[in-house]
């Protein structure tokens, strides 16, 4: 039996793009700062979403407290490559070295699996060596998440001396060690994301080797109704269904109906034990703070946190 | 939102078209149906090419290959509509076979370690292979129109920066300093902390394997500069257009925003602005009708608590498009907008891809 999702060192939150995935990492790191685990979350890619959903200015590489216990961060992967030279390699000379960022350029344009090693590398690194209890990863779109999460595994088939390479070895023990280390894949109740999430939690498995502990479904919309309104407002439909109030009702309606059937696909097709944690559709709130800090209670009342 | 956009008429002047646009926003979709409006001409021939590694496309078109060939779709259209999937790694091989100098510097390099776990494997390798294959069909003379869809990347910057990225790495300084002789390697003293750098964090044998492999590479530099400046070229060449995808949400509107100004800076042509699930206007369609008398009246009470949820159910679609509406006043200037509503449920096969395609193209000029 594996621990608790936020009993873990490292959660990777992945989905197709445009679900809300940065959404759910900046609700989790919310819920498990406060349940007392003293909680990293780092936004993978440069946008910004994270700081905003957290309602802070952006942040950067250098980590800020965002709320108690909860310390948000942004990567950079040139950044990531200057602390492991100077901390790891301890090369004291990294200011000499030249512009860093060409050797930097040159490195990841020859050997791309550079860049992604360095991400999760740097994640791997807070997860394992500093005092944080949780690192959460607002991680890339599905296709770059399994390429990172397998970076380190692929990079260190092809370097068998030196420092990267024992530094590859607790990174990939660490990363398919699933007490440590677990995926949440994030999906939307629509045909397309579901055919991706089921796939993709797949290839977690298969390609990166990785734990997936939960798929998370965000944006379902709620049920409005009781059976005994569904049945009135049906009859009130059949002889109002020019209003534009009732077509909106009934668009939304089908739209749900639609959105459950596409649920159902999911948990079906999901390996045994893997559970579809459900969070509600908050329309243009979803996008906010505040709507944020809804999910963060729903998710933990999902989770059973 | 009326449309304000001519897409036929964009479908009849490019011959090329690249969908660019943020993850989710339905890039693949647009792209499917902008292919099946276009081949809805007698003897068009259009071809769309996506780089989307997880298939979406091909299941939307109703096949099931990634095999890197062209299929045809089964359509009623008056054209023909060819789908491609891209396969990263043969294109790659293809690519290797046609610059390498001879037949033994192919096989070194198709079986060297470090490119055969490197290609195919990371996101940048996708993008100069469609890039690639992009020009391949330009130049093949076989189709009227090729649409591609472009790879989920950060931005579609990444796209366009692929070539200059290849011909950078082939012309610059480190990638001569990594093959020179071992010698001369070591009489440059200016090279010596990148050294000692490399050797402590990458150990020499590893570092022996680069040099193997960039030798081997640097032996296609002409070939593969010469390339990437040609499909370089072809990318703001007057007859390829850029679709830009987008939701009205205000992150995937900003993010088109960016993705147009970029465009511009680069001289490529922005065809189209495609607003994607936009709220539906419900109108009032027809009227009221009679009220039954037969049957008993629903209890009053239940009665005003369901038109207590339809309204304020419907106030959230009006609110809803009101800030639509305030997103979408932040695309720049001068650019085509078209906009697609938002469906009962995304368009996931051929039948929901030419629905999307009527109403890209819509109605067709009144006969009056």
């Amino acid at each position: 039996m594996s621990p608790d999702l936020i009993d873990r060192r490292l959660v990777v939150v992945t989905g197709k793009g445009g679900v809300g995935k940065s959404s759910v990492a900046a609700a989790m790191a919310i819920a498990a700062a406060e349940r007392g685990r003293r909680t990293l979350v780092c936004e993978l890619d440069a946008k910004g979403d994270l700081s905003r959903l957290l309602g802070v200015a952006p942040v950067g590489y250098d980590g800020v407290e965002v709320r108690p216990g909860l310390i948000a961060m942004a990567m950079d992967t040139e950044r990531s490559l200057a602390e492991f030279l100077r901390t790891q390699a301890r090369i004291p000379f990294v200011g000499r070295i030249g512009p860093l960022s060409k050797v930097f350029e040159f490195v990841a344009t020859a050997a791309p699996g550079v860049k992604e090693v360095l991400t999760i590398g740097k994640l791997a690194w807070e997860a394992r060596e500093s005092g944080f209890d949780l690192v959460i990863a607002d991680a890339a779109a599905t296709g770059h998440a399994v390429g990172h999460l397998a970076a380190p595994a692929a990079i260190r088939e092809l370097i068998r001396l030196g420092m990267v390479r024992s530094q590859l070895d607790w990174m990939v023990d660490l990363l398919e060690d699933p007490v440590a280390t677990t995926a949440v894949v994030v999906a939307t109740p629509e045909e397309m994301p579901v055919v991706e999430t089921i796939e993709l939690v797949q290839r977690i498995g298969d390609d990166a080797h990785i734990d997936v502990s939960a798929v998370v479904a965000n944006r379902v919309l709620p049920q409005p109704f009781t059976v005994t309104q569904r049945k009135v407002f049906d009859r009130l439909a059949s002889r109002s269904s020019g209003l534009p109030s009732f077509a909106a009702t009934a668009f939304e309606l089908r739209r749900r109906d639609i959105g459950s059937q596409h649920l159902r696909r999911l948990r079906s097709n999901l390996p045994p034990g893997v559970p579809v944690l459900i969070l509600p559709e908050l329309f243009d709130m979803a996008d906010s703070p505040r709507g944020v800090d809804i999910l963060s209670q729903a998710l933990a009342a999902e989770a059973g946190w | 939102m009326v449309s304000t956009a001519d897409v036929s008429g964009m479908l009849r002047d490019n011959s090329t078209l690249i969908v660019a646009g943020s993850g989710g926003v339905g890039k693949t979709t647009v792209a499917a149906a902008l292919g099946v409006a276009a081949a809805d001409r007698p003897g068009a021939r259009v071809m769309v090419l996506t780089v989307d590694p997880a298939r979406r496309l091909a299941t939307a078109l109703g096949i099931n290959v990634d095999d890197g060939e062209a299929h045809p779709v089964d359509t009623d259209s008056a054209g023909e509509l060819w789908v491609e999937m891209l396969d990263s790694a043969r294109e790659w091989n293809r690519l290797i076979s046609t610059h390498a100098p001879d037949a033994q510097t192919r096989d070194a390099v198709l079986s060297n370690s470090l490119y055969r776990n490197v290609t195919g494997r990371f996101i940048h390798s996708h993008e100069y292979a469609a890039m690639e294959r992009l020009h391949e069909l330009q130049t093949s003379g076989t189709w009227d129109l090729i649409i591609l869809d472009t790879p989920p990347s950060r931005n579609a910057i990444d796209l366009l920066d692929a070539p200059a990225r290849m011909r950078d790495f082939f012309r610059g300084r480190l990638l001569r300093w990594l093959t020179a002789p071992a010698t001369s390697r070591l009489a440059l003293a200016a090279s010596k902390p990148f050294r000692m750098v490399a050797d402590r964090v990458l150990g020499g044998p590893f570092l022996t394997d680069l040099a193997d492999f960039f030798t081997l590479m640097r032996t296609m530099e002409r070939g593969f500069v010469a390339r990437a400046t040609a499909v370089e070229r072809s990318l703001s060449a007057p007859s390829t257009g850029f679709v830009v995808v987008t939701t009205p949400e205000r992150g995937p509107v900003s993010e088109a925003t960016k993705l147009v100004d970029e465009l511009g800076r680069r001289r490529c042509r922005v065809a189209m602005v495609v607003v994607n699930r936009t709220v539906p206007d419900f109108k009032t369609t027809t009227p009221r009708g009679p009220i039954p008398t037969a049957e008993s009246e629903p209890d009053p009470e239940t009665v005003a608590q369901v038109e207590a949820i339809v309204n304020s159910t419907h106030s959230h679609t009006v609110h809803a498009k009101r800030n639509e509406a305030r997103n979408l006043a932040g695309l720049p200037d001068g650019v085509p907008v078209t906009s697609v509503p938002l469906l009962v449920s995304d368009p996931a096969d051929m039948a929901g891809v030419s629905s999307m395609a009527q109403i890209l193209v819509g109605p067709g000029p009144a006969v009056t």
